[in-house]
């Protein structure tokens, strides 16, 4: 069964690559159709396998799905579902890339939260970076600026990746070495120093997050979505589960521990403050979700369990949110036939539900009240609070920064003066229709957490 | 199979090749340079790699360690699929020079291209400065490796530590000096190698899955190279990140 698990995304991939090769979705409209068929359906039976008894109960160790992992599983690879479908109304499955890219992403992530060889599930994460790489510079040539920027951006990416994967493959050697001789506790301090590095640089967490914002700023529709709320969302999950199995490292070691925590806080503080001086509604996206990884570094590292609890309800909200962003961000650029965000002004007006889908995202990871990322980020502030007035108030400044960045380039792109002559397609029904029930989501969740609440705490418990 | 094993007669020349693969990787440009540098470079870790392993529990294919087996079909196939891109870039790059060479003959160059032509034959001039400034990185690169490995040894193995320790600032050197998509990649590759290195020097005992999915990671990274290179190449028409060149491209 876990074979299954494992090899199913990569088959469908090839078998999706050379299917398109022969049928290509811009020539034939059967192809289209099955462009968001195949990929779809090959989430939904992992989505089904994953469930299954025999995934988890096996007598081979190398297998190992935890409670967290079969949770977080399921919830991404729904949103990739989700992506999929925003990405097919918006005409992005159109250059044959994307779905099976996202489904390889998927595969790996699945291979990283089902194998219980670090080393592995680091390397897993390592070609998940590679994969989204393909989906990154899946940009229109003829735009050359635009190509050039892109390209730039997927080396920087590229390398961001390997370099993640270096730190924590080299820290996952020291702690071998420390098993062996437990009497080397300084190997502690490396493994963590390591590690952070390592974690830091795929989260982009300040002031490691330089590869992200031309990323962000530059990729294609759902692409920054891929990166942002897919791979580095599956990240933290790896990060809690790193955490669980070695509390040497951080759980017993308040030393590390309140270490982390500074760097997690101090990096959300300082993107926070540099995201009132983005000018491009991607470097802003991008300093606003490194701000939001750092908070989310700040639950994870605090001992606290409801610090835990809410790192990972606010990590599964991120994703949610990015991709209710991006799938908004895809709309615009289909009506706007791929014109840029820096030419675009007073677009409320032309495209409401995309305004409202962008503006509900910003909002809700911005953490207002109502909104369904008020919850994790009112844990991560309890967390805070016990851990001192200060680590309280610097945590409640960021979220009030975060919020205040949010708004300022809202209102600018979507409230200022219309761009005269700009003429706009429609925004096409099945595209608002998904916008208008992520939105709708959003405010329930916001309304009522307590059910995703106890879920997640289930499932943080079972992978004690 | 034992020159595969480092003795006191062969032990200065893997070294040397270490060494040399290295300082050839970060001085030069040329593809064709690079590539059989890194595979070189691959080979000799691998047989490094093994001899510093002195854990009991050995994985064998046939005579040869499954390490060395794996690092030597990894370094072959990155240096391939790098080769081979290589080569695309030149037959790309020939036909786009016949087609421009047709249009000028035809009075149809344009001052732009003209310009443009300048400032490439410029930037690719050969100076002095364009390799004095790679050796000077390498013999920071080599005084770092030093003293990384006197003032944090952590294998208790000399080789050991000086090899890894080169390797990540060799990498490092190469992706600072290099500003075009496979140098910089040539460097992540070399980066990587350090990594397999440490696994081998502090692990009890092989794990083949590891082994396997370490040396498809760098297989996997050289497409991902060659995929950003040829990307960047069949539009751009150079594999240089510089913004002069891509400033002033003409329009083809």
């Amino acid at each position: 069964m876990q074979l299954v698990i494992l090899a199913l995304p990569f088959v469908v991939t090839v078998f999706i690559i050379v299917f398109e090769f022969v049928f290509p979705p811009r020539n034939f409209r059967f192809s289209r159709a099955l462009s968001l068929f195949w990929p779809v359906a090959t989430l939904a039976a992992e989505i089904g396998l994953v469930w299954q008894p025999s995934a988890t109960s096996s007598a081979d160790t190398a297998f190992a799905f935890n409670s967290l992992s079969r949770v977080f599983l399921t919830f991404l690879f729904g949103l990739a579902a989700v992506g999929l479908v925003a990405a097919f109304a918006t005409g992005f499955l159109l250059s044959g890339r994307f779905g099976p890219v996202t489904l390889a992403i998927c595969g790996a992530i699945a291979a990283a939260f089902s194998l219980s060889n670090v080393f592995l599930v680091t390397l897993s994460f390592v070609a998940a970076g590679f994969f989204s790489i393909v989906a990154v510079v899946d940009v229109d040539p003829d735009d050359e600026e635009r190509f050039v920027k892109v390209v730039r951006a997927a080396v920087r990416y590229l390398i961001a990746s390997v370099f993640f994967g270096l730190m924590l493959f080299i820290a996952l050697v020291f702690l071998e070495r420390f098993r062996l001789s437990p009497e080397r506790t300084n190997l502690t301090q490396i493994v963590v120093a390591l590690a952070v590095v390592g974690f830091a640089t795929r989260l982009a967490i300040f002031p490691l997050n330089l590869w992200l914002p031309e990323v962000i700023e530059e990729a294609p529709g759902l692409a920054g979505f891929l990166v942002l709320g897919l791979i580095n969302v599956a990240v933290v999950v790896f990060f809690m589960n790193f955490v669980l199995q070695n509390p040497l490292l951080l759980t017993d070691n308040q030393h590390e521990s309140q270490l982390l925590m500074t760097v997690g806080l101090a990096g959300a503080g300082a993107a926070a403050v540099f995201a009132l001086g983005q000018n491009g509604l991607g470097k802003l996206l991008a300093y606003t979700a490194s701000a939001d990884l750092g908070l989310i570094l700040f639950g994870l590292a605090s001992n606290y369990s409801v610090g835990r609890t809410g790192a990972m309800f606010e990590a599964a909200a991120f994703a949610f949110f990015q991709l209710l962003i991006f799938s908004s961000f895809s709309l615009i650029y289909y009506c706007n036939e791929g014109r840029r965000f820096g030419e675009l002004t007073g677009l409320g007006r032309k495209m409401p539900i995309a305004a409202i889908g962008v503006g509900i995202g910003l909002l809700g990871l911005a953490g207002v009240p109502l909104l369904g990322g008020f919850t994790g980020k009112y844990l991560i502030l309890q967390a805070a609070a016990r851990a001192g007035l200060v680590w309280a108030l610097v945590a409640g400044a960021t979220m009030l920064l975060l919020l205040i960045a949010h708004l300022r380039y809202f209102h600018r792109v979507f409230m200022g003066r219309d761009v005269p002559g700009l003429k706009t397609l429609p925004e096409p029904r099945p595209a608002v229709v998904l916008i208008l029930a992520m939105v709708a989501i959003v405010i329930v969740v916001g309304l009522w957490p307590a059910p995703l609440l106890n879920i997640l705490n289930d499932a943080l418990k079972g992978a004690l | 199979m034992s020159f595969l094993t480092l003795t006191k007669d062969n032990y200065t020349v893997f070294l040397a090749l270490l060494l040399a693969s290295a300082v050839i990787m970060t001085v030069f440009k040329d593809w064709r340079v690079l590539t059989p540098a890194l595979v070189v470079q691959y080979l000799a870790l691998a047989v490094i790699a093994n001899s510093l392993n002195e854990t009991t529990v050995r994985v064998m294919l046939g005579p040869l360690p499954l390490a060395i087996f794996l690092k030597g079909v990894a370094a072959v196939l990155a240096g391939l699929i790098l080769l081979l891109t290589g080569y695309a870039i030149v037959f790309e790059g020939r036909s786009q020079r016949q087609q421009a060479a047709q249009e000028v003959a035809k009075g149809r160059g344009g001052l732009r291209r003209l310009f443009y032509q300048q400032e490439a034959d410029e930037f690719n001039r050969f100076r002095y400065i364009d390799y004095l400034l790679p050796l000077g990185a390498v013999i920071i690169a080599a005084v770092t490796a030093y003293a990384f490995t006197t003032l944090l040894s952590f294998s208790g193995n000399f080789l050991g530590d000086f090899v890894f320790f080169w390797l990540g600032s060799v990498g490092v050197t190469i992706m600072v000096v290099g500003n075009d998509i496979i140098k910089l990649g040539v460097g992540l590759l070399v980066a990587l190698n350090g990594a397999d290195l440490l696994y081998s020097l502090l692990r009890n005992g092989d794990n083949p899955l590891v082994l396997g999915a370490s040396a498809a990671i760098t297989i996997f990274l050289a497409l991902i190279i060659s995929y950003l290179a040829i990307t960047f190449f069949n539009k751009m028409k150079t594999l240089t990140l510089s913004e002069r060149f891509n400033r002033r491209r003409p329009g083809v």
